[in-house]
């Protein structure tokens, strides 16, 4: 166990190896035990930089030249009994980490314990827990992006019969980290009901049954306290909102709507107005083998809903507000331009189709072809400014639903991916957009940007181990920075090791721009559930969207060391 | 007993969860309690980070009226014009929105670790850091709450700005500035001094307007200048006990961006030096 | 002490030799929007292959993809089964179902939404794949998806079925 550390344990003249093996130690120890009985299992990860100053890319060092992110999970279970720990490490944090409220120090992020009875469930402690899709309640842990709102208090789980699902929530909401989470002023208390009718009740729906439909229903009510300390305002210390939904499903088709409704909430983020808020969103798919096809829409108005009044944008978010948008997974679309939910007022759109044309077929070729096509379009929400409201302070007065003249976003994207050969693998991507900047990344003055983008991926295999990928991206745009242009190439020798290249180019087209390259190399190593890899070289300044904000990950040029393991 | 658990967690949860709320504004009487200079209690230093081309500033500056006629004058305002975002000119002079409200020692402040502005509007109220939230920079629906939790308390020190003189000769402003202590005090004390200037008519973007820009819009308590540089001096190092008075002294003559000196007023605050928080402010206006 | 965790973050997962045990039972919800426990999941005691993917995730759907073109053949030689667990959240969970049948997959697909069977199986990152024998005991795992490694795969699925 010990052959991979310089020094052996016991022998080690520096503490740090001793509390290594130490460490090491009690987890042998513990997974002993756990064969006794319990097991013991967790995680790990950290992701590690060397800073250096860039003037040209505008990176600048911290002070430290080095930021450190680390989690540990520990989960023990037995029987019914769970328990965890998460400790966290932020030493200091990695530049632009988290999107929040500051993360410092080491501690613990996370604990809890859970026993489960028969139909009832008990957590004490930190638990991430959702309400249908979460328009009126979600906790939730996004790690890369630095959002952590887990909550800390009680959860109860109860099923009184077959397909009757009960929830009950209290806590306050984690915040920041300082040496150990941090938690927000605000209480929150939830239930949620949820019954899945041909489950709960099938002899009285026998059709369903039998051709393999159902409906489940559900509800939830949700309500944050704070006190309210102003002298000149009534501000509500009882803020609730609840929540209605719908899900239909056959073979082939799933109808989803969920509705929520909130009462007067000032704060920080809708300009301290008293006006109720709501959501509506809905999403239709059909899909059959081969083909896939779902449409959506949604609308938000006065939908921000925060433990603290004054908290941030990114901080103690009662409610998760998804966007309709399609996250991109090439490097370009996916942190140039992504969009952000509008909480305080949006109308969206999106639809989206799969289809595989058949191996055998004219389009299809020798081994099939794949299509997708996807759109989403979102507008302001059509408001009246209620003017000289010295009264109800409603701010604005708008019609449900109704779309405004302002359009913030809309990406139409088209992917052909064709296995070309045995060893051959192609794929063609083009994205238009339409992106709002001065809305979705608050800078306010610049104009919109529209950007077409052709990205091409290709794919060939050397051996039955050996591969190369490469991606050739190209954005033209006359807004902001201009014109990019991207490559990749990724060698792999499954299934230890990769090596990449990547190399972006931002040479502004016909903006007056610097002509900057940002090149940079990695390499990866993966055992079983552990994954090495470090890049050095510049990191483009990108951006990264949840919720309604985006975290901007600022340009950065050093050594980057990241390591995940699951034991 | 625990089939009905969640039940009873429900009903209470709907009965007891909704504050609906049709008139916000609190009955009580529009002037809170003032207890005026050399009082012995702590007065606020309510700081907004603003910038004309902010279109949703304006309620923010409305805020800080209402929170400083509610209190008389134990609320002392300095509007900070900040960011070059919404702060910098946008046309050469004199077209609108020309002017640089901007100064060396605002530019200073919000490029300091503790003070940079995520968004505007903003604000300090004694520049104290919120206790859950820590930070020190507020949204403008927190300045009320944040205001009443310190004002009216026991002061460390008073601040008292005497009489300002004008020297015809030397065309400066001769004042002086003592600082009486309370209560004993240990660890470090700065005395800032600024120089604003009230009622600055020029142009403003306001998002409740259509069109948003505005001329002339009423900019309030402007921050002109920091007439003992952005951070002031030390007058405490370690430790002051209580009947101990610091006295300063300042001949200063008016930068160029004042318009009126009339409208102008001198803004003097000890802040502690680990924590920046405000202890005591006053003011006093050239004319007085 | 910083050097030191600087170290610990090194050494630690080559100290930590990956561990068998039980898959938990935890909560999953199926494509036809019912509540599924993973403890009902079984393939008559032949090996299961649980992957962890998202539609926002590039290698993941690379690995799906190209396993379904081998899955047919997996199946006959070894009876093998591939449980595919998407951590798609409230923001595209209702892509799944379009995705997965759009690629033609036959795998069994469930959602994960509020990532409760990920964190109880201490997932990282996706992809991540599990291989569980026939008794529900999780023997192999692999992070990561780099072409090839679904031949890697393959050969402990092989193993485990005794072929």
């Amino acid at each position: 166990m010990q052959a991979s550390t310089p020094t052996r344990p016991g022998t080690g003249r520096q503490p740090s190896v001793r509390s290594i093996a130490g460490a090491a130690a009690l987890l042998g120890a513990l997974t002993l035990q756990a064969q006794e009985g319990g097991q013991v299992h967790g995680n790990f990860s950290t992701d590690g930089q060397l800073y250096n100053d860039d003037e040209q890319i505008g990176a600048t060092a911290p002070p430290q030249d080095f930021g450190l992110n680390a989690w540990g999970n520990l989960n023990y279970s037995q029987g019914g009994f769970r328990a965890g720990v998460r400790f966290e490490s932020y030493e200091p944090a990695l530049l632009g980490y988290p999107a929040g409220a500051r993360y410092s120090g080491s501690g613990i992020g996370y604990r809890y314990a859970s026993y489960t009875k028969d139909d009832l469930e008990v957590t004490v402690g930190n638990f991430y827990e959702q309400f249908g899709q979460g328009l009126v309640f979600r906790s939730y842990e996004e790690r890369y992006l630095g959002v952590d709102n887990a909550m800390d208090g009680v959860r109860l789980k109860f099923s009184p019969d077959t397909g009757i699902y009960l929830k009950g929530v209290i806590g306050r909401q984690r915040f920041g980290f300082e040496n150990g989470f941090t938690k927000g002023d605000g209480l929150v208390r939830g239930i949620d009901g949820e019954v899945s009718l041909t489950e709960a009740f099938p002899r009285a729906f026998p059709k369903w049954v039998e051709k393999g439909r159902n409906l489940t229903l559900g509800g939830s009510f949700v309500s944050k306290f704070q006190a309210d300390n102003d002298p000149l305002l009534d501000l509500p210390e009882n803020v609730g909102a609840w929540g209605a939904r719908a899900n239909y499903t056959t073979a082939r088709w799933n109808l989803y709507t969920e509705y929520a409704y909130k009462i007067n909430d000032p704060n920080g983020s809708n300009g301290n107005i008293y006006n109720n808020g709501q959501a509506l969103l809905a999403n239709v798919t059909y899909s059959t083998k081969g083909l896939g096809v779902s449409a959506g829409a949604h609308s938000y108005d006065n939908m921000v809903y925060r433990s603290d009044r004054a908290a941030a944008p990114f901080d103690l978010n009662i409610n998760y507000l998804p966007t309709l948008a399609k996250q991109h997974t090439y490097n370009l679309p996916a942190t140039l331009y992504p969009y952000a939910t509008q909480p305080n007022g949006e109308v969206s759109y999106q639809g989206e189709v799969f289809y595989k044309f058949k191996k055998g077929t004219p389009l299809g070729g020798k081994y099939g072809t794949k299509l997708a096509v996807n759109w989403c379009g979102a507008w302001s929400l059509d408001t009246t400014r209620v003017m000289n409201d010295t009264v109800h302070y409603l701010g604005y007065r708008t019609k449900f639903f109704r779309q405004g003249d302002r359009q913030y976003f809309s990406d139409l994207n088209v992917e052909l991916r064709k296995k070309v050969s045995a060893d051959w693998e192609l794929a063609l991507t083009y994205i238009n957009l339409v992106y709002d900047i001065a809305t979705v990344q608050g800078k306010p003055g610049q104009s919109v940007i529209y950007a077409d983008m052709v990205i091409l991926e290709g794919l060939h295999n050397f051996t039955d181990r050996n591969s190369l990928r490469f991606e050739v991206q190209h954005l033209s745009t006359k807004q902001d920075h201009g014109n990019w242009a991207t490559a990749l190439a990724e060698l792999t020798f499954s299934p230890h090791w990769f090596v990449a290249a990547m190399d972006q180019y931002n040479y502004g087209g016909s903006v007056e721009t610097e002509k900057i390259h940002y090149p940079i190399g990695t390499v990866g190593y993966i055992r079983g559930g552990s994954r090495f890899s470090f890049s050095y070289g510049r990191q483009r300044a990108g951006i990264f969207c949840v919720g309604g904000v985006c975290r901007v990950v600022p340009a950065a040029n050093g050594l980057t060391a990241s390591i995940t393991t699951t034991f | 007993m625990r089939h009905h658990f969640i039940g009873v967690l429900a009903v209470a949860l709907l009965a007891a969860g909704c504050d609906v709320i049709d008139e916000p504004d609190n009955p009580v009487p529009s002037v809170g309690p003032c207890t005026g200079n050399g009082s012995g209690a702590r007065r606020v230093l309510l700081e907004d980070l603003t910038g004309f081309r902010c279109s949703t500033c304006p309620p923010a500056a409305e805020k800080a009226r209402e929170i400083q006629s509610f209190y008389c004058k134990d609320v002392i305002v300095v509007a900070m014009h900040v960011t070059s975002t919404f702060a910098a000119p946008l046309n050469p002079a004199p077209g609108p929105f020309s002017t640089d409200f901007r100064t060396p020692s605002g530019n200073e402040t919000i490029t300091t670790a503790g003070f940079q502005p995520p968004n505007l509007p903003i604000g300090m109220v004694n520049r104290k850091v919120d206790g859950t939230l820590g930070t020190r920079l507020l949204q403008h629906g927190a300045w009320a709450t944040a205001t009443a939790a310190v004002i009216g308390e026991p002061a460390q020190f008073e601040v008292l700005i005497d009489t300002i003189v004008h020297n015809s000769v030397s065309n400066t402003y001769d004042f002086r500035v003592r600082v009486p202590v309370l209560q004993d005090v240990s660890g470090g004390y700065n005395l800032t001094v600024l120089l604003t200037e009230d009622h600055v008519a020029d142009w403003q973007k306001d998002a409740r307007y259509d069109p948003s820009d505005l001329f002339p819009y009423d900019h309030r308590h402007v921050l002109r200048d920091n007439v003992n540089g952005t951070w002031g001096q030390s007058i405490i190092a370690s430790s002051a006990a209580v009947g101990d008075t610091i006295p300063t002294q300042y001949s200063y003559s008016l930068p160029t961006n004042v318009i009126d000196p009339a409208h102008c007023a001198v803004v003097a605050y000890v802040y502690r030096t680990d924590s920046y928080e405000v202890m005591q402010v006053s003011q006093r206006e050239l004319g007085e | 002490m910083k050097r030191s965790l600087t170290l610990l973050a090194f050494a630690l997962p080559l100290l930590l030799a990956a561990q068998s045990g039980k898959l938990p039972a935890v909560t999953v919800q199926a494509m036809d929007g019912k509540k599924v426990s993973t403890s009902s999941w079984n393939n008559g005691g032949k090996p299961m292959i649980i992957n962890f993917w998202a539609t926002w995730c590039a290698p993941c759907k690379r690995e799906l993809n190209t396993i379904s073109e081998k899955y047919a053949d997996w199946q006959k030689q070894t009876g093998v089964k591939l449980i595919a667990v998407s951590i798609d959240d409230a923001r595209s969970m209702n892509r799944v179902a379009p995705y997965v049948n759009g690629q033609d997959w036959d795998y069994e697909v469930y959602l994960d939404p509020n990532g409760d069977l990920k964190r109880a199986l201490n997932v990282n990152n996706v992809p991540h794949t599990f291989l569980v024998d026939g008794k529900g005991n999780v023997v192999w795992q692999h992070n990561n998806y780099e072409p090839g490694d679904e031949n890697e795969l393959y050969e402990q699925v092989k193993k485990l079925a005794g072929k």
